[in-house]
């Protein structure tokens, strides 16, 4: 009776994780004349490396700090201790990703891999801002689509209409919607704001991209959410309420104490589906910006495709899936283990 | 007399609902209502409609010439309909 399922599960499932698995062990290339050969950890060791390093300042012929014209510390250059240096055979090959001043020295985070870095604490990024505001947004949302009005399924099929339209579609559209120069959205702030507001080119400036990207995720998939929300809210017995009238509780306390630990079981739900569903992000990044500006809204599945078939380095792109796999399965874990039910 | 005066604010609170629902679908909607309306202009007066409120009306040089020519160019009609037409 299962066979259907287990055999395309098998298919489109199992079988490419295997071979994505095994993949990242070696060298495979999309199209390659070379046999593939297997290399160990070296994928993930050049994705994943990090290491600090710490520069002192460069000393003068008395043995005071150098400084230039402008008072500025002068550091050797990095280059020099990262490029073929045999004293430090452990930072060859690695960039900078960052740095700041410790007194008068001045620390380096190197990786191996900055954009892959990027991808990384951009994705987390993404998923620490959406799955808060996604949830919470959804369930306002709920509360005031369960209220018995007439006329209220026009709102909750409004509410719910994004969630219908293709990704590709919405991207799209909102690319012209974050327009610089004749968007919708600088134009509506301009006239609401009497042209006191400056129109921000929101996809092309790195501070406000990733934003304007979490804001149209969030729009979008808002009413999927919401709807399983409802549910849970229509679950939850309506004498509750009219016993906690009857007893002078007010709106926010028959929120506290009925609604919210009714829907215990939706939000656990809700909380790890919108963690995995925006850790995928993918769709948004490849249509408005491909990763860019400067890295601001690189992704995981961004990184792992670009990798695997823009660069044909299938080897690569499967090692960063699996990175992601792992990522996932722990957090889904820890949220599973958080919010067990507490039996004693 | 303490009936009326609750019947006035139930009225009321039930204009202010109605309020913040249509609001918020505002959000929902004004982007749906911008692509289709969009999708009747050429270009040009699409880009130059987004500093006022034309943008989400149909006004102007409006027609379905981009859908027709859509459906020209996709051969929707090759790509859909061929499992039920009997062109071989």
């Amino acid at each position: 009776m299962a066979a259907p399922v287990i055999i395309l599960l098998l298919i489109f499932l199992i079988v490419p994780f295997i071979f994505a698995f095994y993949f990242s062990f070696t060298n495979q290339r999309l199209v390659s004349p070379n046999p593939t050969q297997v290399v160990g950890l070296s994928n993930f060791k050049s994705l994943l490396t990090v290491r600090t390093f710490t520069l002192s300042p460069e000393l003068n012929a008395n043995g005071q700090i150098q400084r230039d014209e402008n008072g500025e510390i002068v550091y050797p250059s990095l280059r020099s201790y990262t490029r073929n240096n045999p004293e430090y055979p452990q930072l060859d090959g690695l960039r900078e990703w960052t740095s700041w001043q410790s007194g008068n020295n001045r620390t380096f985070l190197l990786a191996s891999d900055v954009v892959f870095m990027r991808a990384l604490v951009n994705t987390l990024l993404f998923v620490v801002l959406v799955a808060p505001l996604q949830g919470g947004l959804a369930l306002v949302l709920a509360l005031l689509i369960n209220q018995p009005l007439r006329g209220i399924n026009i709102f909750r099929t409004i509410y719910f209409m994004p969630v219908v339209i293709s990704m590709v579609v919405i991207a799209i559209l909102w690319r012209f919607i974050y327009d610089g120069n004749n968007g919708l959205l600088n134009s509506l702030l301009e006239q609401l704001t009497f042209g006191a507001f400056k129109p921000v080119d929101w996809l092309g400036n790195p501070a406000t991209a990733m934003g304007s990207l979490i804001a149209m995720s969030v729009w979008q998939g808002v009413g999927f959410h919401m709807v399983i929300w409802l549910s849970g809210l229509q679950t939850i017995p309506s004498v509750l309420y009219e016993a906690a009238s009857t007893e002078g509780a007010n709106t926010f306390q028959k929120f506290r104490f009925i609604t919210w630990p009714g829907l215990r079981n939706t939000a656990i739900l809700i909380l790890i589906v919108i963690t995995i569903q925006a850790f995928g992000l993918f769709t948004q990044v490849n249509v408005m910006t491909r990763g860019g500006p400067l890295d601001a809204t690189q992704s995981i599945v961004f990184q792992a495709y670009e990798r695997g078939f823009e660069k044909q380095d299938i080897a690569g792109g499967s090692a960063i899936s699996v990175i992601l796999f792992i990522i996932v399965l722990s957090i889904s874990l820890i949220q599973r283990y958080l919010t067990r039910e507490k039996t004693s | 007399m303490t009936r009326s005066v609750k019947g006035r604010g139930d009225s009321v609170s039930k204009f202010l609902r109605y309020l913040v629902l249509v609001l918020i679908a505002l959000i929902f909607v004004f982007p749906i209502v911008f692509m289709l309306v969009s999708s009747l202009k050429p270009d040009l007066q699409l880009l130059s409609d987004t500093s006022s409120l034309r943008a989400f009306l149909p006004i102007g040089d409006v027609s379905l010439n981009i859908s027709v020519r859509l459906l020209s160019v996709c051969r929707l009609d090759g790509f859909y309909l061929t499992p039920f037409s009997r062109r071989s």
